[in-house]
This record gives C-alpha cells, sequence and structure tokens, in this order.
C-alpha cells in the first residue's frame, strides 16, 4: 500500500518562521488592548488576610486590580480527562475540559495551596505598567503549616492514577531469585521550558469569546472556557495558530488563560497575558520529582524472575496529576511476577502536569538503571541481558504486539555503535587523563489514539484543502499531514493546503502523548479516501483510476466548483493488540578525571516507531527527544527550597538546558517498520520515545567509566566527585 | 547636547527621548515599534537575561564597523544613540533563511529569528563558515526543539557570496556625534564631562554593555538615581600593544578576544568559553572588571599577569594594581568621581593555565576559576595562583605559592600544593555548587594542572 518511509518534505510553515512573520498567541494586538500581569502566592499554604491595591491602583496606566475580593465566580471546571489508553480516554475531545487545577478555581476564595498561585492581576495599559501595577500589589497572610518535604511524607502517598499493577508473587519470587537487585532511584523536579512563554490574548463580544491561545488543546480550552464562564460552546472561538514549544505544558488550561479571559471581561477590554519566565516556573506545570525503588531478581542465565516498581512523585491536591513512572514497567520485559505501583504524596507545591514522555521517562531511568546494575551482578553483557528477557507479548495482558522490532533497534544500534567491542570492566578504558564509558539502554513509548475528525474540500482546479483542529508545535504536523492527503488523493503535495489550529474545525484530541499523526492522520486519511472515492462516483469510475488531473477533470465535467468529505477517525472499541513504538541508545562518555565533567562523546540511537511518514521531520523529532534526555541526564533540574516552600533556580541561567556545544555525534537509525494494525495509516508516534532511555543510557555508560553509580538524576560533577 | 537619542532600525531613523529610552529594545521593538511599522514581532522575548539569544538583532555604530548580534532584552533604547539595528523583519528572505527551511532549522519557530539573525551576523564577514565557526557563533542561542544539528547544518550549507551583505544593504548610520542628557541620564563625549558627572551624582552607575546592568533592570528592578554612558567617548576606545596590551573601558570583549587570540592563547582559551557571541559584542572587558563577580573569568588571569587599571576622576588619573583593587565583596578602590577609564594587561611569557569550571560547556557562570602561573628553570622559581568563587573576591593564594617556590615539580608536589591550597579557601554552597565541592575543586586543579604541563 503506502511505503514504510516516507520521503523527506521541506516544512510548510517554514517561511513564516524564519522570516519572524509567524504570529504567536501574544503576537497578536487588537484594538484597545489592555496588559494583565500576575502577582503570585509568595507562601506555600494559608490564606489571603489582605490585599492592598492602593499603590497599585495609583501606578501609572493601571486600569483594574482584580482578586477574590471583586472578581465574579466562576463555573466548576472539568479537569484534565484520562491519558489515552485509560478508561474514559475515548470521549470526543469536544466533550472534554482540561483545567489543570480544577479544586482551584481562580480568585474563587482566600485560600493560598504553593508559592506561585496567581491571587491577583493587574491590568493596565501597557505591558511595563502593569508589571509595575503587579509589584505595588501588597498582601499579608495568615499562614498554616505547609506540606513541602516527600520525604516526610512518603507513609501518605495515595494511588491516584489507580496504577497498582500484579502478577504471580513478586515478593516471593524475588526472595528467593539467586541474582538480585535492589535500589532507589530518583528524578528531580524538571521544567518544560518551551521558549515561548505562555500567552494569551483574549477578546470579548457579549457573550462571544475569542481567545489566541498558545496550546496544544484548543477544543478542551474550549470546553473548559465554556462551562468556566458559563456560556454555549458555540459562543467560545479558540486560535492558536503557532505554539513555540509546549512539551507537555500546554496541554492543559492553566490559570493565566482563565484570569486573563477574566479580566478582558470585567475591563471590556480585549486582553494580554504574556508571562515571564520566572512565572512560568510556578503555574504552569513541571515534571515532579520521584523517587522510586526498582528491585529485580534474576536466575543465574539472567531471566528476570521478579520485578518490583513502587515509590512516589510530588502532587498536590488542587490538580489531579499523578506521574505514571510505572507504566513502562508493564511494557517492556518478560517477567512472570511483578508489583508497580506509583503513588502519590500530597503537598504545598505547583501542581505538576505530563512532560515529554511522562511516565516512561523516569520510569526507564530507574528500570534501565537497573537492569545495568543487575547486569554487573550477573557479569553478563547489558544488552545480552536485554535480549534474554526480551518480550515477545505485552508483559501486561498477554496481547500481541501489532508490531515490534525491539530486537533490530538493539542489533543495528549495537553494528553502528561498535558495541562488541566494549571491555565489561569499569574504569577499563581511557583517552589521555578521559575515562572513557559505554552505555546502553532501551527506550519505550506507547502507541496511542483518540478520536479526531477531518474535512477534505478539493475544488474544480484540482487544490485541496484539509481542515481539521489540530495544533502545530514544531512536530510538523501541517507537513506530514499534508503529505499524506497528497498521497491519499494521488496528487502533488504542492495542491495540498492544511488549516488548523482553530476551534470552529473539524475537532481533534489533544496534541500530546505522540498520537498526532496518528489520530488526525487517520482522520486526514480518512476523509481523502472518502473525498477520492466520492469524486469516482460522480463521474461512475473506478477509485482506482483516479489520478492528480482527475480531480479537474471530473468537476470541471460535472460544474462543479467543490466537492468535500468528512471523517471522523474513532479508535476500535476493543484493541486486539497491544501497540507500543520500541528503541535503543548506545552512549560514550568521556570523563575528565580531575574534574569529572561528562561529555557524551558519540551517540547511536535506534527506533522502530511504525511507518514514518516523513523521515525529516520524524529525525526532528528523534533529535529533539535525545538532547532533552541529555540535558535531563546532565543538567536539567529545577531546586526546591523545603524552607521557604519555592523552586529557586527560575531562569535560564540557572536552569540549564542543553546548548549546541552539549551536543555531538548523534546518529539516529529508524529501523523500518510496516504495521497494519496499529491504525488506518500505521504510524506510532515518534514525538516522545526519543528522549526515553537516554538518562539511564548516559548513567550506565558514566559507571562504565569511573566505577561510580549515580541513582539521582541529573549526574553533575560535584556527584562524580 | 541633545535631549533624545537616534537610532535606526532597518535603516530608518528613529528618535526616542523621556522615560522610553529606559526601556529595552526587545519590549520597544515587540510593543511599540517605529511608527512607520508598528509592533515587530519577529524578535522574541524570552528570558530577559541574555540567556536565550531570541532577541538578538544585529547592530552597528559606524560605518566603519560590522554588523555584530546582541541581545535586545538586555539592551535599553539610552544605549543606542547613533546606532544602525537590523531586526529580522529587515532580512528579506536570504540564503540563511532559505538554508534553514530546507534544513528544518525551525521546528516550533519561536527560536528562529533569532538564530537567523545571529547567523545572518556570522555571514557579513566571511561567505562560507566552518563547523567550530558555526558551534561558536550560535552558543548564545538556545533551542529547545531541534536539538541544533540541523541548525548547524543549515549554517554550513549557507553560500554567502548568494546574498547581500546587510552591511550593503544598510550602509547608513545615523550620525549622533554630540552627548545626549535625558533627565537622569548621561552620554558626554568626554571624559572630562563624564568624570564631573559622577562627582555631582553619588550613586551614579555606569552603563557600558549592560550585561550586568542590564540583567539587574530586568531581574531585579534595579534603578540608580542617575546613569552615565561611556559609550560615545572616543578616547576610550583605544586597543593596542605597547609592551602590555591597553584596553579602553569602551573595548568590548570580543574584540579583546580577537586581539589576543596570538598574545594571549590561555586568556582567548576562556573569552572562546565566556557567555556567547552576544554578550562579548556587547559586554567590556572594563565592566567586568569593575563588576567585580568573585567568578568574572577574566580576573583570575589579570590576577596572576598582575594587571594595572588606570582611574580617572576629577583630579586627574592614578593606576592600581588588579591584585590591590578588590577590597571586599563588590567593593572597590574607586572613588565616588573616578571610572575606570583602561586597563593594562600584561603578556606573560611563563606557565600560565587558565581554568573555568561550570556545569554547561558553553553559556554557563563559573562555579569555579583558576590562573596557575609558574616560572621554571628545573626549579620552580615564582609560582602565582588565584581562584576565582572561593571568597567574595578573586583572591591569590600565598600559602600555596611560597610552599610551591623552589621546589622540583612532580605530581606528588602539586598534590600537596593542592591539599595547601585546599586549607586557604573558604568558599560558600550555592546554586552553582557546595561549599565542599568547591574545596575539592580548589585542590584538584593543581594536580590537573600538574597532568597537562608534564604532558
Ligand atoms: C548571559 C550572560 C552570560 C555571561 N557570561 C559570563 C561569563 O561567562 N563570564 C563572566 O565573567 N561574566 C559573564 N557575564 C557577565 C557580564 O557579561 C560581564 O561581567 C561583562 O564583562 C560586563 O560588561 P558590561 O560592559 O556589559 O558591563 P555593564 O553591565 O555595563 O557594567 C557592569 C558593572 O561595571 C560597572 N562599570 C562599567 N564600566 C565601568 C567603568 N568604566 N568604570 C567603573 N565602573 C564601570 C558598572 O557600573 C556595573 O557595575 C554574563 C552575563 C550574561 C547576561
Ligand atoms: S530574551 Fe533571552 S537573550 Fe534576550
Ligand atoms: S524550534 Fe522550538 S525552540 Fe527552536
Amino acid at each position: 500500500m503506502m511505503p514504510p518511509l516516507g520521503p523527506p518534505l521541506d516544512r510548510v510553515d517554514g517561511r513564516k518562521k524564519v522570516t519572524g512573520g509567524a504570529k504567536f498567541a501574544a503576537e497578536h494586538n487588537l484594538e484597545n488592548m489592555a496588559y494583565a500581569a500576575m502577582v503570585m502566592s509568595t507562601i506555600p499554604s494559608g490564606t489571603i488576610r489582605s490585599i492592598d491595591t492602593a499603590a497599585a491602583k495609583r501606578s501609572t496606566g493601571v486600569i483594574a486590580v482584580i482578586s477574590h475580593l471583586n472578581a465574579p465566580r466562576l463555573g466548576p471546571a472539568p479537569g484534565q480527562p484520562p491519558a489515552a489508553g485509560q478508561p474514559g480516554a475515548a470521549a470526543p475531545p469536544q466533550q472534554q475540559g482540561n483545567f489543570a487545577e480544577p479544586q482551584l478555581i481562580p480568585f474563587s476564595d482566600n485560600k493560598v495551596h504553593y508559592v506561585g498561585q496567581r491571587i491577583a492581576v493587574v491590568v493596565a495599559d501597557t505591558i511595563e505598567h502593569a508589571a509595575r501595577g503587579a509589584e505595588l500589589v501588597k498582601v499579608t497572610y495568615d499562614e498554616t503549616p505547609a506540606r513541602l518535604d516527600m520525604q516526610q511524607f512518603r507513609e501518605q502517598g495515595v494511588d491516584r492514577a489507580k496504577s497498582l499493577f500484579t502478577k504471580g508473587d513478586a515478593d516471593a519470587a524475588f526472595a528467593s531469585a539467586s541474582v538480585k537487585i535492589d535500589q532507589i532511584y530518583r528524578t528531580p523536579h524538571e521544567h518544560h521550558n518551551p521558549m515561548e512563554a505562555h500567552s494569551i490574548v483574549a477578546a470579548w463580544d457579549g457573550d462571544h469569546l475569542t481567545l489566541y491561545d498558545s496550546s496544544q488543546n484548543i477544543f478542551a480550552v474550549q470546553q473548559t472556557m465554556s462551562r468556566l464562564f458559563g456560556i454555549p460552546k458555540e459562543n467560545v472561538h479558540i486560535l492558536s495558530q503557532f505554539v513555540g514549544g509546549a512539551f507537555g505544558s500546554k496541554g492543559s488550561t492553566w490559570p493565566h488563560v482563565v484570569i486573563g479571559v477574566l479580566a478582558a471581561r470585567m475591563v471590556n477590554r480585549p486582553v494580554k497575558v504574556f508571562l515571564t519566565r520566572k512565572q512560568l516556573f510556578f503555574g504552569n506545570g513541571h515534571r515532579p520529582e520521584t523517587q522510586q525503588r526498582v528491585a529485580l531478581g534474576a536466575n543465574p542465565e539472567g531471566k528476570l524472575l521478579a520485578m518490583i516498581h513502587e515509590g512516589m512523585s510530588q502532587s498536590n491536591d488542587v490538580c489531579t496529576y499523578a506521574e505514571r513512572f510505572v507504566r513502562p514497567t508493564k511494557a517492556i520485559y518478560a517477567v512472570d511476577n511483578m508489583r508497580a505501583i506509583n503513588p502519590i504524596v500530597s503537598l504545598n507545591l505547583p501542581s505538576p502536569t505530563y512532560m515529554r514522555a511522562p511516565g516512561e521517562s523516569p520510569g526507564m531511568f530507574a528500570i534501565e538503571s537497573a537492569m545495568d546494575e543487575l547486569a554487573y551482578a550477573l557479569k553478563m553483557d547489558p544488552l545480552q541481558l536485554r535480549l534474554v528477557n526480551h518480550a515477545d507479548v505485552n508483559p501486561e495482558d498477554g496481547k500481541p504486539w501489532s508490531s515490534k522490532s525491539l530486537k533490530e533497534c538493539y542489533a543495528q544500534g549495537a553494528d553502528k555503535f561498535g558495541w562488541s567491542k566494549r571491555n565489561p570492566e569499569p574504569r577499563s578504558m581511557k583517552s589521555g587523563r578521559d575515562l572513557i564509558g559505554w552505555g546502553m539502554a532501551s527506550a519505550t513509548y506507547p502507541a496511542h489514539r483518540s478520536p479526531a475528525s477531518a474535512r477534505a474540500v478539493v475544488k474544480s482546479d484540482g487544490t485541496v484543502t484539509i481542515y481539521t483542529g489540530t495544533h502545530e508545535m514544531g512536530m510538523g504536523t501541517a507537513t506530514v499531514m499534508s503529505q499524506l492527503a497528497a498521497e491519499t488523493l494521488g496528487i502533488p503535495v504542492e495542491r495540498v493546503r492544511f488549516e488548523y489550529g482553530d476551534t470552529t474545525l473539524p475537532p481533534t484530541p489533544i496534541s500530546a502523548g505522540s498520537m498526532t499523526a496518528a489520530s488526525v492522520g487517520s482522520a486526514v486519511f480518512g476523509a481523502c479516501d472518502a473525498l477520492k472515492k466520492r469524486v469516482a462516483e460522480i463521474d461512475g469510475v473506478d477509485p482506482a483510476t483516479i489520478n492528480a488531473e482527475s480531480y479537474h477533470t471530473i468537476l470541471s465535467k460535472h460544474y462543479l466548483d467543490d466537492v468535500e468529505a468528512r471523517f471522523d477517525a474513532k479508535p476500535p472499541q476493543q484493541e486486539p493488540h497491544a501497540t507500543q513504538a520500541f528503541g535503543a541508545h548506545f552512549v560514550e562518555v568521556a570523563i575528565d578525571q580531575d574534574i569529572p565533567v561528562v561529555r557524551v562523546q558519540r551517540m547511536v540511537s535506534a527506533f522502530a516507531g511504525g511507518r514514518i511518514l516523513n523521515a525529516k521531520t520524524a529525525r526532528s523529532q528523534y533529535f529533539g527527544g535525545i538532547i532533552q534526555g541529555i540535558g535531563m541526564a546532565l543538567l536539567e533540574e529545577t531546586h526546591f527550597d523545603k524552607r521557604l516552600g519555592t523552586f529557586t533556580n527560575v531562569n535560564f541561567a540557572e536552569y540549564m538546558v542543553p546548548t549546541n556545544a552539549d551536543v555531538r555525534s548523534i546518529d539516529i537509525i529508524m529501523v523500518p517498520e510496516e504495521d497494519h494494525d496499529v491504525n488506518p495509516i500505521g504510524v506510532k508516534g515518534i514525538g516522545e520515545i526519543g528522549i526515553v532511555g537516554v538518562a539511564p543510557a548516559i548513567a550506565n555508560a558514566v559507571f562504565h567509566a569511573t566505577g561510580k553509580r549515580v541513582r539521582d538524576l541529573p549526574i553533575t560533577i560535584e556527584k562524580l566527585m | 547636547m541633545r535631549d533624545h537619542v537616534i537610532f535606526a532600525i532597518n535603516g530608518r531613523e528613529h528618535r526616542a527621548g523621556g522615560r522610553e529610552i529606559f526601556t529595552t529594545l526587545a519590549n520597544w521593538l515587540r510593543y511599540v515599534g517605529p511608527a512607520s511599522a508598528g509592533p515587530l514581532t519577529g524578535t522574541k522575548i524570552v528570558c530577559e537575561e541574555g540567556d536565550c539569544g531570541a532577541c538578538t538583532v544585529l547592530i552597528r555604530r559606524s560605518a566603519q564597523e560590522e554588523f555584530v548580534p546582541v541581545n535586545a532584552c538586555i539592551l535599553s533604547l539610552c544605549q543606542l544613540d547613533g546606532a544602525s539595528i537590523v531586526t529580522v523583519e529587515g532580512i528579506r528572505m536570504n540564503a540563511v533563511q532559505q538554508s534553514m527551511i530546507a534544513h528544518h532549522g525551525a521546528q516550533c519557530g519561536y527560536c528562529t529569528p533569532g538564530f537567523v539573525v545571529a547567523m545572518c551576523g556570522l555571514f557579513e564577514t566571511c561567505d562560507r563558515v566552518t563547523d567550530k565557526q558555526v558551534r561558536d557563533g550560535l552558543t548564545g542561542n538556545l533551542c529547545r526543539c531541534t536539538g541544533y544539528e540541523p541548525i548547524i547544518k543549515a549554517a554550513l550549507a549557507v553560500d554567502g557570496k548568494s546574498m547581500p551583505k546587510l552591511r550593503d544593504v544598510y550602509r547608513e548610520v545615523p550620525s549622533a556625534r554630540d552627548a545626549v542628557r535625558i533627565d537622569n541620564f548621561f552620554a558626554p563625549t568626554t571624559i572630562e564631562d563624564a568624570v564631573r558627572f559622577k562627582s555631582e551624582n553619588p550613586g551614579c552607575t555606569i552603563l557600558q554593555g549592560g550585561t550586568d546592568v542590564g540583567v539587574w533592570i530586568n531581574k531585579r528592578h534595579f534603578t540608580a538615581p542617575a546613569m552615565l554612558f561611556l559609550g560615545k567617548i572616543a578616547g576610550l576606545s583605544e586597543l593596542r600593544e605597547k609592551n602590555e596590551i591597553v584596553v579602553g573601558a569602551n573595548v568590548s570583549l570580543a574584540a579583546f578576544e580577537v586581539f589576543i587570540r596570538d598574545r594571549i592563547p590561555e586568556l582567548y582559551g576562556i573569552l572562546n568559553i565566556f557567555g556567547s557571541p552576544q554578550i562579548k559584542y556587547a559586554g567590556t572587558l572594563v565592566g567586568n572588571i569593575a563588576n567585580g563577580s568573585p567568578i568574572g573569568d577574566t580576573l583570575p588571569y589579570l590576577f596572576v599577569a598582575d594587571a594595572k587599571l588606570e582611574l580617572t576622576g576629577t583630579g586627574g588619573t592614578r593606576t592600581v594594581a588588579v591584585n590591590s583593587f578588590y577590597r571586599g565583596y563588590k567593593q572597590f578602590d574607586l572613588r565616588a568621581d573616578e571610572i575606570i577609564t583602561r586597563v593594562f594587561v600584561p603578556i606573560v611569557k611563563d606557565t600560565v593555565k587558565l581554568y573555568k569550571v561550570s556545569r554547561r560547556k558553553d553559556l554557563d557562570i563559573s562555579a569555579f576559576t583558576a590562573a596557575i602561573r609558574l616560572r621554571m628553570n628545573g626549579r620552580i622559581e615564582e609560582a602565582r595562583i588565584a581562584y576565582g568563587g572561593v571568597a567574595p573576591t578573586v583572591i591569590r593564594l600565598p600559602k600555596t605559592e611560597s610552599f610551591l617556590k623552589g621546589k622540583s615539580p612532580s605530581l606528588d608536589v602539586f598534590e600537596r600544593a593542592g591539599e595547601l591550597a585546599r586549607s586557604e579557601v573558604k568558599p560558600i554552597s550555592d546554586v552553582r555548587g557546595s561549599a565542599d565541592y568547591r574545596l575539592q575543586l580548589a585542590e584538584n586543579i593543581l594536580s590537573k594542572f600538574w597532568h597537562e604541563v608534564s604532558a
């Protein structure tokens, strides 16, 4: 049918981006627009005693100061729906809301749940005046004891995600295993830090709302606004043409959106909100800190007999988020006895949220580090250990895989890297004063899909426009979908236009969980396929005879200006297969012996992610994921001050992300994979798997180089000295 | 004397006066913009402290100069008198942009204009770039999506001959030679006027490149009773070698870096990983000295080389040694009316090694810095050691220095010197590292030095 690897195609929106012409949310300017700046709480727990707004109100340009004292009460907001693959996830997107903090409707009362909570907003005529006004708002509090330390409250973990999974008798099998590893692994708070700050422009016209948002989920924002402001969904128009990076942080409706919309209503003017980098660290989600115990028991041949994965991660009472770090546990190795659970500990910290490969990314750090430790305990090659425990069916439910090419990933990656030349002894490989280490790890991420719709319209000149409400955050959706449409219709891609990022278009799900290509792609494929058949039908010909010129010929012949078709794609109710993407990373690090800075010298990463629609955009997605993985391994960490209850390194100088110098030779192998069962277009999603497994591969290489096992990320110079 | 500043954006002149001159260029572009065009939103604001390059614009201050990249988020309009600026909107679909499209250099596209502008800057002085030039040239630009590879490839594929040089597109530079005085802001044209203003305005802050001061303004809402900009004083642009290197207060770190490449290769190596091109084109050597941070990267060399500072006040000039200039955390031997006018940087012929330890290779503030200088003649005749990041100022290590003197060098000697060095410093813990970590670095750096020089 379709070739397994799509040809590289240049991005359709590249021109706007390189000229500065791409308009991001905050770059829309409306007549008579005002600016809103947030006032953030400075205590982690308690109530607001007073808000003195006098100085702010007197300040130049200030129009209004809004807080719980004068704001109208808003309706209850539907929270983030369960993630794909969870019960209830199949509800069409237009019925789901996504308010990040369902228990904290902005300005509904005087309670403070964490430092950085948006407790008031200042609206002014310029952004600088608004910011100045916000500084002048004086707030007093009655503090109550705050819960700030996850360790202290570890006994109070709650399995919010209903994650408990058991199979066989893990404890007994572990106790009797002849080779064991039982360790604690930690991952820190991390922030997505997309380059574009969260921002909106909101405008009311009577009870109609137009909202330019920077969002990964516009239909859910629409639903959320409709509920909060008590207006019909049809009255809410969300536009999100360009999104300057998100990585999960723009999947929920965060308080600033609600507050900006509320402010616009109260001052009766369009309002723009553009958060500062510092503010982004508080009310827009983060990857929460985790502490994970992994216990592995194996026989002397390396066969896993028991796997226990448990621990905790931070969350709070106002959101519903739980970091599901045991999700990969159930998918990665064949083991008969397993117990896995990921409780949360509710603390007075800002709300966490999903960040690129949530669950898998921290979870696989623990699992794949433990596997490396097990390999050393067994005196076995780490790659061999993984082959011995390869899961031929899904360990969770015994379902067959729709496709799985992990062994090919291992083989091709190892071959290209030269893994067979590895001397397993730690500290055995050197180059000058540098210790050299080689490490590897597996990667995995589920292939999700959600309902999505698309409309395809062909004009009599033979050009086609695809309408679907999806988002473009840089994954190349517009490009890839245009290409898919062109292929399905049999026309050159230059004749396809792709319209997206607008709630007046057919609904699509959140662009996250690596499911955009699969979900939206299935809809686009369906719509184009239907369109092609309809055009064939009009002329009474076999759809197989339709070629690029047929559309023009047939429409002209029948005096039709245009013909259209719509398709609502739904995942099957019962999925007979387990659907999952896999991969493997091989890493070489070099570490100076006196000042142990870890440098990632080279990497080979092999992925099998179903059909690749566009090799260029796919490569970029894998690559971007890998770099964030390097960041996670070596740099990224948000420090939390347990005395003050606040994140401290809330800027780009101290929250470090990789620069180009941190990235050397990275080889990406895309293992071709044909999959007719995962979905109609055979794709598995590639946006997240790139990051999964990078950190443990690096940590394993660091152990090989130095003999030092770092079980808490990031791996800093300090931890190696 | 004028009451406004004059600058050009993409070839068109603008004037700004009153409080507006304290707006950052990035804010002004995005929210106000040229009267003819309105807001120019191609320039992005991401970090507001010089750390990401999303706000990169090109600037030059005379027709003899090339356009160079700077961060518009920490540059105030008051620093722009007489400058010609090019934003992404002033670059019209050239080979750089085409290459960025062809190589998928843009994913989400938010960092893209900054990269495009920085890259165009690189091609002002050459038609092809090497891998090293691109990587160095783009260290100041962060991208969270692409992993940089496609961007680097895009730059490597550009043929600069196929596009016009921006200096030929935007030939004119506004003529604005006279002094500017707006409120409490003064940009004089002579040193005499500058020191007089400084003496008459206690608490006056000098604003040079603004790579420190600009960040304070954005992040700490820093305000000063008066501000003095020296950039228009022609006499302060001196950069020449005369036994030692003479560096005027207006000399940028970038110009200094190029000048010392063959003269002081070790210090060149440090400047190579100092901040980013944007920071080095804006920031000055004198600013780094006068900021007085204990982790200022140029300082350890200046300490072991015994550099001198020329200070000019209302009563004339005097010279002080860098080694005695610092009196405590951000406290200097500098009178209220004085400004640093020149630095004299000796070219040391002895063995010198400089170290900057930071978590990230590029664009990171140091946790620890060191300069080790040895004069040897079989034995160690003289040792000078300066550490940064272990005390409120950069310090010398007299005990370790005298221990080394007269010894014949060996690993053992340097290991013992390391232990002594450890006992000589009292670092504190902060976000860049704990006290223990710094103590360990203070010790290890001496054996590292030995391994390097004996190799
Ligand atoms: C992103 C970023 C990265 C950086 N990276 C580094 C780094 O790697 N290493 C490093 O050491 N620094 C770094 N810095 C700090 C800064 O760039 C340097 O200190 C720079 O040299 C300051 O020069 P300037 O001209 O910009 O100073 P300004 O900010 O203009 O002034 C700095 C201080 O010096 C005073 N001053 C300036 N000129 C004079 C004078 N003639 N007489 C008396 N006082 C004067 C000012 O009043 C002020 O107190 C970085 C800064 C940023 C924003
Ligand atoms: S906005 Fe980051 S450097 Fe200017
Ligand atoms: S393309 Fe998104 S930050 Fe660079």
